[in-house]
């Protein structure tokens, strides 16, 4: 070979200046690194996310039918060319949870051929009442396998709902391609956000017809779905489907129309039906009319027996009550004798209380009486034994007496039969005297007799005589002469007797009176005894009576005990009387109270009877009369029917579809445009990379170049050519660039996407798919750009020194003279700085390419880290500012446009009377698209009910001068974004497309701060000036002083029960999806201070090397000179940190504009982000800034360390 | 011995200074031994690779002798510390180089006060350059002196600092005739009016005559030692 050892020489080039090559290689590798790795970075993403919605079937197009769908509408889209697959599915929204936590869930059947679930735990349903929920919802709200959800369908009452069950058991957990993010879609329920989604087996849903129908286009899955082939594609499939969709609309229509004239057909026969029925029904009626009629008579007849029975009833009634009355009264009576008994029993029981007292007391009494008793006893019968002895001496006394008195009766006895004798004497005197008397009268009498007998003799004999002149007279003289001549004899006789007893008699008279003069003297002799008789009698008596008191008292004494026992038996009797007494009181009243319960039954019996009466006399009316409506109303119902048919028929439209792509997912959309915001950013990051490799090429090259002035002359001399001599820098470059380059593609592509997927991987969870191919069109262009930097950085540095002869090559270089920079005609500052300043200064001036690079590289890395604070900075100021400062209302109720103004006064009132509520405004809102010439945007308009107290609501001001203003009615305000997009500035003039398609042209009166979505501001006169109408207010715009979005929430689910709201946005909800963005954002930046951080090291290092390299000679001379080892870093290290301030300076411009390049290109048309870069971000990147700074300079500390004196004495190259 | 000089004011015992290649072993300085007085203007002389500048470096603190003694005005800096090598060059030694090694930066004055900045008793810059005969070049950068001019910039320099003792390396290596003349006179009139001590290393032994003292060294070790009673004027020496 030629020129080996030129090639030699190049070898051993690169292992002496290792160092040197190595930065070429590094700043190369990071700047490819990073521009092949971000230029990656979009097509891997949508390589990967295209991998994974075509591995899991994500569904290219889905028809929605408003009427429903049919197999036959499945079959025709199938057989068209751009459809591969065509497969009817189910879906529905539920309502979940009670009424303070209501969410809506969302209830899909699983399709065969499209999004396949991945399940993360369990397993996929299988039958009816088994569901399969989504990771995220799962996490949400806690539900694991095996849990019990149960749902509720939101329908009216006269409709059916389309489940077949609503408790669904949890049976997996997973996710499905359709929801690659965390939104789950709008509802027109409950909150309307959906919750969850539940995947469910098609024969949950209890319907006809499909609620949908998934399709995948031929050939789509060839394609990137992210490129622009794909939706070129889609587009064409979409029109294919529908150019098919009137056909089958048509046909659907024809075939609810088919149905619906069955129905009208079914509607009209039971119209015939009903009208021939009415005529029956009339006939009917008319008989039944007339039976009815009859049974009304019969009715009014029972009527009136009703009446009269009511007549009767209430008379009975009226006597009854009456009755009542007097039972009443009888019971008020009775209730007043019960009173009066209660009372009398209250006194009763307050007497049996005192009774009882009494008795308790008298117990206790009769216990002290029993004790008494007891005593008493005890006394009787000491009395009873006093009263024994007393007894036994009455007793003997008794017999003593007994004893007396026999003597006495003795003595009686005596005296009387003294007195007897006496008296038999006396009686026989008084005999014989009586004797004596009759004989005396016998005498007389018989003298009487005698004389009346000799009378009779006479007369007889007379008698005889004068009837013996008589034949009869002288027989019974003749018989009587015997008796006459013996009644003579005889009276001859008593003649003589009596003679003799007359005499007798007066003897016997003479003795009688002698005896009486003995017995009178007996009886004298006699009466001496009585006296003595009775004295001993009144003696006796004495003493029997005395006993009689002793026998008397014993007997009192006796009464008295048995009268004291039967005194506590009595006692003890009256107690258990008192209180038989007492319960036959309660028994009283109770019967009383039932008496009286018994009487107000018997009222109510007879009311009831009476009610009975009137029913019955109602039902008799009631039922006439509801037979003769039954027969208006079946007539009515006939004709009802028959206009209801007719309506419904009136109703019926042609069906329309709606088909959707998969352009109309947000998440599926968003993730595209991150995937393209991705690819602007690649586009404005590495530039900056390549710069400043540019210049380290630069820089390194030429100071090798320099140091080689000898060896290139020396070669000159030696008579080799330019290009030779300049390969050998050419090929350095090269290789070192090209190895960087290799480096930098490898890993470049491969970690940079990696983060950046990963990063978005926390909002795309599921999408689990990474395709990180090498892209070797990137790569080649990276690689391309580097090889340029480098190769025309060191021709460049090469050029001067080979035109140069070689005798002024081998020379030393003309010193570079010291130059007085400008700062030094300022002579008061300049004075008064070190002369390392001033050479420090100076240094910086003079070596341009160094001052550039190094300026570049740290703002470079400043102005990352900025970016990367920024970023985060714009995205949460959109929250802060758009919903703490700017839209001050938490929610947005959707009013109900059927809901009648007394719904809506409710709601107002609901509102009001809240108590978080603490603002509250109706507002017209209305997506309305806005122009200006070709610029066209969907805006909101808000026209507030008032602009009065507007500010509490909406904060009009100037973004960049805080200036705040008012709502006036000369023009519209717009969001800042919108104007811009518009076109506008105020004054100018731009339409608004009513919806009557009127073109409304509106002038601009201020552009207002506003972040998050689009929006125009008008006050309602100035609307009711250009849309020649009033606003329609069909929001509500209310604040809570709530910070909590769930308790926000709460106070929406609230608010959504009035009938006049129909659904709620929450501010807060935009503002979690900011969050997450976040979130994202913090590897973003960490992966910017990481490259920061490459970037200062590189460029700082490079820099530090070449310095101290270029100025070895002067650093020793310092050393020798006696500098310390700090002093002399701290001479270098003071160009370090100028540069580094300097550099950070550019930084905070660069970083200014780079995070405005980057936020307008991260931001979508819906949202401005913050543009302002916080203080503290630009300390924080300062901070770092410095930090990797100086961290360089602590490991140059010690090459400086190294730098041996002797090169001072050391000759100049 | 004139007024003020001082026996031993720097003495070398038996310094020698070995490098070590790998192998080989190389002795740069081999058991020197000298000593000068204070106030002496001394020329040390020999051939390229004599090991001259190593002894230079090792007086001057900016480099440590294998073994001996290097005993400067009393103390031992064979035995310094690197830390205390440096301040011993901070405030007792003036450098002198062959190439003026001038920081380019910073003009004459600025260059004379960057030694000043760090040094105790520093003399004044300003009437230094001008004693130096640069009193209307102070403002000038170095690339605008020529090379006399910023041999005495360099001077100056190590004069300001008012050492103990002024190591000048090949002083007029760089310069013409005339002008190498200039700075020797400058050298030594310094050394006279200041009673400095100054040693010049130089391979020119056409210099000696104008020294107080001549060391000559030959293969790293002094071949020769002598005083010149009477010095040679610089003026009259020709080369």
């Amino acid at each position: 070979m030629k020129k080996r050892a030129l090639r030699k020489d190049f070898f051993m080039e690169i292992r002496k200046s290792f160092n040197r090559f190595a930065s070429i290689f590094f700043i190369v590798a990071l700047g490819v690194a990073f521009f092949a790795g971000l230029q990656a970075a979009a097509p891997d993403m949508r390589s990967s996310g295209d991998t994974y919605f075509d591995t899991e079937n994500m569904m290219d197009l889905k028809v929605i039918g408003t009427l429903g769908l049919t197999d036959a509408d499945v079959e025709a889209l199938e057989a068209l060319d751009g459809i591969e697959t065509a497969e009817g599915a189910w879906m529905t929204d539920v309502l979940y949870g009670d009424e303070s936590n209501q969410k809506v869930l969302h209830i899909e059947s699983i399709a065969e051929n499209f999004q396949n679930l991945r399940l993360s735990e369990g397993v996929l349903p299988e039958a009816v009442g088994e569901c399969m929920i989504d990771d995220e919802m799962a996490s949400k709200m806690g539900v694991s396998v095996g849990d019990v959800l149960v749902v509720e369908e939101s329908v009216d009452d006269d409709e059916d709902g389309v489940l077949a069950t609503h408790a669904f058991t949890v049976t997996g957990i997973g996710n499905s391609p359709y929801y690659v993010s965390l939104s789950r879609g709008n509802t027109t329920l409950g909150s309307g956000e959906v919750s969850g989604v539940l995947y469910v087996i098609p024969d949950t849903f209890d319907m006809d017809v499909y609620t949908q129908i998934w399709l995948s286009a031929a050939g789509a899955e060839e394609l990137n779905a992210f490129e622009d082939a794909y939706p070129e594609l889609i587009d064409q499939v979409e029109a294919q489907a529908e150019g098919i969709e009137e056909v089958r609309c048509q046909a659907r229509y024809d075939e609810i129309m088919e149905e619906a004239d069955e129905k009208i057909a079914e509607g009209r026969e039971k119209l015939e039906d009903a009208k021939q029925e009415l005529e029956d029904g009339k006939q009917e009626a008319d008989e039944k009319l007339a039976e009815a009629k009859e049974k009304i008579e019969d009715a009014e007849t029972k009527l009136a027996d009703g009446k009269q029975e009511v007549e009767d009833g209430k008379q009975e009634l009226e006597d009854a009550k009456m009755e009542l009355e007097d039972s009443k009264q009888e019971v008020e009576d009775g209730k007043q004798e019960i009173e009066d008994g209660w009372k009398e029993l209250e006194e009763k029981k307050q007497e049996l209380e005192d009774a009882k007292a009494e008795l308790a007391e008298g117990r206790q009494q009769l216990d002290a009486a029993r004790q008494q008793a007891a005593d008493g006893r005890s006394e009787l019968s000491t009395r009873q034994a006093e009263l024994d002895s007393a007894a036994a001496q009455v007793s003997s006394g008794w017999s003593q007496l007994t004893d007396a008195k026999n003597t006495l009766y003795a003595q009686e006895e005596a005296y009387m039969a003294s007195v007897a004798q006496l008296d038999e004497a006396e009686a026989a005197l008084d005999a014989a005297q009586a004797e004596l008397n009759q004989k005396a009268s016998e005498l007389e009498s018989s003298k009487l007799q005698l004389d009346a007998a000799w009378a009779e003799y006479a007369a007889q004999k007379a008698a005889l005589e004068a009837a013996a002149g008589t034949e009869e007279g002288q027989i019974a003289l003749q018989m009587a002469q015997p008796q006459l001549e013996a009644a003579r004899v005889s009276l001859e006789s008593s003649q003589a007797e009596l003679e003799s007893g007359q005499a007798q008699i007066n003897n016997s008279q003479l003795s009688i009176d002698e005896q009486r003069a003995s017995v009178a003297a007996g009886r004298e002799e006699l009466v001496s005894a009585r006296a003595s008789l009775d004295a001993a009698w009144a003696e006796v008596n004495s003493q029997e009576s005395a006993l009689n008191d002793a026998q008397a008292q014993v007997d009192s004494g006796a009464a008295q005990i048995a009268a004291g026992s039967s005194e506590l038996s009595s006692g003890e009797a009256e107690i258990a009387s008192n209180e038989a007494q007492l319960a036959s009181a309660e028994q009283q009243i109770a019967d009383a109270e039932q008496q009286i319960a018994d009487a107000e039954k018997e009222i109510e019996e007879n009311e009831e009877k009476l009610a009975e009466g009137k029913q019955e006399y109602e039902d008799a009316k009631a039922e006439a009369d509801e037979k003769i409506a039954d027969g208006e109303q079946k007539i009515a119902d006939a004709e009802q029917e028959l206009a209801d048919a007719e309506a419904e028929l009136a109703d019926i439209e042609v069906p329309e579809w709606s088909i959707s792509t998969r352009e109309d997912l947000t998440d599926y959309t968003g993730y595209g445009d991150n995937a393209d915001r991705m690819k602007s950013i690649a586009q404005v990051f590495p530039a900056l990379f390549f710069l400043v490799a540019a210049l380290i090429s630069l820089t390194t090259m030429t100071r090798m170049v320099e140091e080689q002035r000898t060896q290139i002359g020396t070669l000159k001399a030696l008579g080799y050519g330019k290009v030779s001599i300049a390969m050998k820098y050419l090929c350095y470059a090269l290789l070192a660039t090209l190895g960087g380059s290799v480096l930098g593609v490898l890993l470049g592509q491969k970690f940079l996407p990696f983060v950046i997927i990963t990063a978005y991987g926390i909002l795309y969870p599921h999408m689990y798919v990474m395709e990180l191919p090498y892209q070797m069109g990137s790569a080649g262009l990276a690689t391309g750009i580097a090889v340029c930097c480098t190769l025309v950085a060191t021709i460049a540095s090469c050029w001067k020194v080979l035109l140069d002869t070689p005798a002024s090559l081998m020379r030393p270089p003309t010193p570079k003279e010291g130059k007085r920079v400008l700062l030094e005609h300022i002579g008061f500052v300049w004075r008064h700085l070190s002369f390392s300043w001033k050479s420090t200064i100076r240094n910086l001036f003079r070596y341009k390419k160094r001052f550039f690079m190094t300026i570049f590289g740290i703002g470079g890395c400043m102005a990352l880290l900025l970016v990367g604070f920024g970023l985060r900075d714009s995205i949460m100021d959109v929250a802060i500012l758009q919903y703490q400062e700017i839209q001050l209302y938490d929610a947005t109720i959707i009013e109900d446009e059927d809901a009648t103004a007394e719904e809506k006064a409710e709601l107002t009132k609901a509102l009001e009377e809240h108590s978080e509520v603490t603002a509250q405004m109706s507002v017209f809102m209305k997506k309305m698209t806005m122009k200006n010439g070709k610029n066209t945007r969907d805006v909101y308009l808000m026209v507030p009910e008032t602009t009065e107290n507007l500010s509490d609501f909406v904060t009009f001001r100037h973004r960049e001068t805080k200036e705040t203003f008012t709502l006036e009615n000369q023009g519209v305000i717009l969001g800042e974004k919108t104007a811009k997009l518009l076109d506008v500035s105020v004054g100018d003039t731009f339409v608004i497309m009513a919806d009557s398609g009127k073109e409304i042209m509106v002038t601009v009166g201020d552009i207002c701060e506003n972040y998050m979505l689009h929006y125009a501001y008008m006050s309602p006169e100035l609307y009711a000036e250009a849309f020649g109408e009033e606003p329609e207010f069909n929001n509500r715009i209310f604040c809570t002083d709530l910070e909590d979005e769930a308790e926000i929430e709460k106070v929406g689910t609230d608010l959504l029960k009035q009938d006049a709201a129909l659904s709620i946005s929450y501010t807060a909800t935009v503002k979690e999806r900011l969050d997450d963005m976040l979130g994202t954002l913090d590897s973003v930046i960490i992966v910017l201070i990481v490259s920061a951080g490459m970037l200062a090291f590189v460029v700082l290092y490079n820099l530090n090397n070449i310095n101290i390299n270029e100025r070895k000679r002067e650093l020793a001379t310092i050393k020798v000179l006696g500098f310390y080892d700090g002093e002399v870093s701290a001479y270098v290290y003071r160009e370090n940190v100028l540069l580094t301030f300097i550099g950070a300076a550019l930084g905070i411009f660069l970083g200014f504009l780079l995070h405005r390049y980057v936020i307008l290109t991260v931001e979508v048309d819906e949202c401005m982000f913050g543009r302002n870069i916080k203080m503290m971000s630009n300390v924080y990147a300062m901070i770092l800034t410095c930090g990797f700074s100086l961290i360089v300079n602590f490991f140059m500390h010690f090459k400086l360390k190294k730098i041996d004196m002797v090169e001072s004495l050391k000759s100049v190259e | 011995m004139s007024l003020g000089e001082k026996e031993g004011f720097v003495k070398l015992e038996n310094v020698s200074k070995v490098y070590r290649m790998g192998e080989v072993e190389i002795r740069a300085v081999d058991g020197i031994e000298f000593s000068i007085n204070k106030g002496e203007f001394v020329v040390v002389v020999g051939p390229s690779g004599a090991g001259k500048t190593t002894v230079l470096n090792i007086l001057g603190g900016m480099d440590t002798a294998t073994s001996g003694r290097v005993l400067v005005d009393g103390e031992d800096i064979a035995k310094y510390s690197q830390r205390k090598l440096t301040g011993y060059r901070r405030n007792d030694i003036g450098f002198v180089f062959q190439f003026y090694n001038l920081v380019p930066n910073l003009t004459a004055l600025e260059n004379v006060e960057l030694a000043l900045q760090i040094c105790r008793q520093p003399l004044k810059a300003k009437d230094v350059l001008e004693d130096v005969g640069l009193g209307n070049r102070l403002g000038n950068f170095p690339a605008q002196l020529s090379g006399g001019e910023q041999q005495r910039v360099s001077i100056a320099r190590a004069l300001a600092k008012n050492p103990k003792l002024l190591l000048c390396d090949e002083p007029t290596g760089a310069l013409d005739y005339q002008t190498g003349k200039a700075i020797l006179k400058l050298l030594q009139d310094t050394c006279r009016q200041r009673n400095m001590t100054v040693i010049v290393i130089t391979h020119n032994s056409a210099l000696a005559p104008m020294a107080d003292r001549v060391i000559r060294i030959k293969n790293g070790k002094v071949a020769e030692m002598y005083r010149n009673e009477n010095p040679e004027s610089v003026e009259n020496i020709e080369w």
